[in-house]
């Protein structure tokens, strides 16, 4: 449970010193760790306010993967967590959680990722790349 | 079991002991809010066949789309340079690897540096037995509601938009 905790929190914090957060880096030495924690800070949000104590993130690893991960407080005090692996394929979306078998997505479930998926790429392309959703070009400052 | 897990915005407030929540975790509806916002790039598109600005239209479009395209394994394949398709089994089998043992940070770390070929080959049991049972789950295209071809679409739709310009990002930082 630590190591994994100390995953996410290098997640959301990263390995940068302090002296070197990544909003005061160049845009140019970004990585793709720095770019997905970027978008994970849109993604979190599109389910609404995240509930006092919780963390949450979602970001899509690959064009097959996403990856929703909560993290929060049980009644004991005990930190719980639960990570969730959503694939894509050809016939349909399998979700993978910690220890548990794989399913398949549908109903409700399926409509509720699709949206998502669908808001996380309007906005991350907007909020995170600066670029028109649509046509891919960068955006124009007004 | 009582449990303090109160979200209004997420399906996970389930009564449901921590022992029995992963089981029944799902994802949650976005925000309404969040939709929105999103009727921007809806009246976008609706400037282009088979779209509207209501969502649940937008997903009935997609699944027409995906009915016409009749969508199928080939149809995943984007065209890639080699460096690309290196890059991308390398994703591919970290996160496969990083999945397996529970951890988010080697999901991450796989675009930062090269995996070393024995790191790979380490790691071929695991993910052969990973995708053996994947393999064994899959669905059947058969028994699938008509919806499920529309999610799909959406989903790799933004995948590959979202990794599209992720990438270029990634391309630019090197030049």
């Amino acid at each position: 449970m630590g190591k994994f905790v100390n995953a996410i929190t290098k997640l959301v914090t990263g390995n940068e010193p302090a002296q070197r957060p990544v909003k005061n880096r160049s845009f140019g030495k970004l990585t793709n760790r720095d770019l997905i924690r970027m978008e994970s800070k849109i993604g979190a949000q599109l389910f609404g306010a995240i509930p006092k104590g919780h963390r949450r993130e979602f970001f899509c690893l690959d064009e097959h993967t996403w990856i929703w991960y909560e993290e929060w407080n049980d009644a004991q005090g005990k930190l719980q967590n639960v990570t969730t692996r959503y694939e894509i394929h050809p016939n349909g979306i399998l979700k993978v959680q910690d220890g548990q078998p794989y399913q398949i997505v549908e109903g409700d479930e399926l409509h509720n990722f699709a949206m998502a998926t669908r808001l996380y790429r309007e906005q991350v392309i907007r909020g995170v790349y600066n670029r028109d959703p649509i046509s891919g070009q960068p955006l124009t400052q007004a | 079991m009582p449990t303090a897990y109160s979200n209004p915005v997420s399906t996970l407030d389930r009564p449901y002991g921590p022992g029995e929540f992963a089981r029944y975790a799902e994802i949650s509806p976005p925000a309404t809010g969040a939709i929105e916002q999103s009727h921007y790039m809806a009246a976008r598109e609706h400037e282009q066949p088979n779209y509207s600005t209501h969502p649940g239209l937008q997903l009935e479009a997609a699944r027409q789309d995906a009915s016409d395209l009749a969508l199928s394994s080939d149809q995943f394949r984007v065209p890639r340079t080699t460096e690309q398709e290196h890059y991308a089994e390398q994703v591919h089998a970290e996160a496969v690897a990083a999945t397996l043992t529970g951890g988010v940070e080697n999901m991450l770390s796989a675009g930062d540096r090269e995996l070393t070929a024995a790191e790979i080959n380490a790691r071929f049991d695991d993910i052969t037995a990973h995708e053996q049972a994947r393999d064994a789950m899959a669905p059947n295209p058969e028994a699938l509601p008509y919806s499920a071809e529309g999610a799909v679409l959406e989903a790799y739709r933004a995948g590959c938009a979202v990794i599209s310009v992720r990438r270029a990002q990634l391309g630019m930082d090197r030049n």
